[in-house]
């Protein structure tokens, strides 16, 4: 497999590109869900009325990057 | 039990009248009964709840939303460059028009949708409020941290309340820095609105709970 890399510089470039790429989606996805879990400890320690308001608006984030991770995948 | 009986809330007595609901999404409010804090006691009520001005949340979106259409402007410099200075050399990658610009793209706007999510968290998140029994400032420093420190109201020994620059003084907010009589705690209250008023109220809730305690020894 290395040898029909080597063979085919655009190859490499393209395995180096989506090697990139898929980084970057897992690097901000890691931060969401570092976000949100922050959000959800901060909940635990003051609660108000914008609470449920709060839990939806973190899930429909989590699902519009998973969703952009999607694409970008579908995409490549 | 009569309407004008007050109840023991902690070190002072407030009249459970004065709870009210306030809207969760504001900067400044007093007596709130709508909002709870981790360990409150049976008998310990919010008196106050502070947040920066709804202004710093705006400005700090608006400067963020300069990073928005750096792709766009990156690829506008690029092409004008290559055109006036490298003769159509970077045209002929096709790099702009390649799944690689798509993809880019796409990875920009998700991350600059986590720095929308963290400004506007962080500004919900970064909580000061004052109960019938202590000071509490609860702080969301980063996605990887939060602090929370607190002080007991009979703590509180001095509150310098500034103003300082256009925009504070356009907004009517101020830094308020609340010392303790330890000496070991500082509490920073920045862009806070009416910081006056917050000072004020700080201060006769201070003294109300040292009067009811009688002096101190030393």
């Amino acid at each position: 497999m290395i040898d029909q890399l080597l063979a085919n510089p655009n190859q490499i470039l393209n395995l180096i590109g989506i090697t990139f790429i898929v980084g970057v989606f897992v690097y901000i996805l890691v931060l969401a869900v570092l976000q949100v879990r922050q959000i959800r400890i901060l909940q635990d320690k003051v609660q108000t009325d914008a609470d449920g308001g709060v839990r939806i608006v973190t899930y429909v984030y989590l699902l519009f990057q998973l969703i952009l991770f999607v694409i970008a995948i579908l995409f490549m | 039990m009569t309407e004008n009986k007050q109840q023991n809330g902690g070190h002072i007595l407030i009249n459970p009248q004065q709870l009210k609901k306030v809207n969760p999404w504001t900067s400044l409010a007093s007596f709130p009964s709508n909002i709870h804090v981790d360990g409150q006691n049976p008998n310990e009520f919010l008196l106050l709840f502070v947040r920066e001005h709804k202004i710093i949340l705006i400005g700090n979106l608006l400067i963020y939303s300069v990073v928005l259409f750096l792709p766009q402007i990156i690829r506008s410099l690029v092409l004008y460059l290559d055109t006036d200075f490298l003769g159509g050399f970077l045209s002929s990658i096709t790099f702009f028009e390649s799944k690689w610009w798509t993809l880019i793209n796409l990875a920009w706007y998700s991350y600059i949708l986590t720095g929308y999510f963290n400004i506007f968290f962080r500004w919900f998140y970064n909580i000061n409020i004052l109960t019938t029994e202590r000071f509490m400032d609860i702080d969301f420093t980063s996605i990887f941290a939060n602090r929370i420190e607190s002080a007991a109201i009979t703590d509180i020994e001095d509150i310098k309340d500034e103003q300082v620059g256009i925009i504070q003084s356009l907004f009517n907010m101020g830094n308020l820095t609340l010392l303790t009589a330890s000496g070991g705690t500082i509490f920073s209250l920045n862009n806070v609105p009416k910081s006056y008023k917050i000072r004020d109220f700080i201060m006769d809730v201070t003294i109300q709970v040292k009067d009811k305690k009688g002096p101190k020894d030393d």
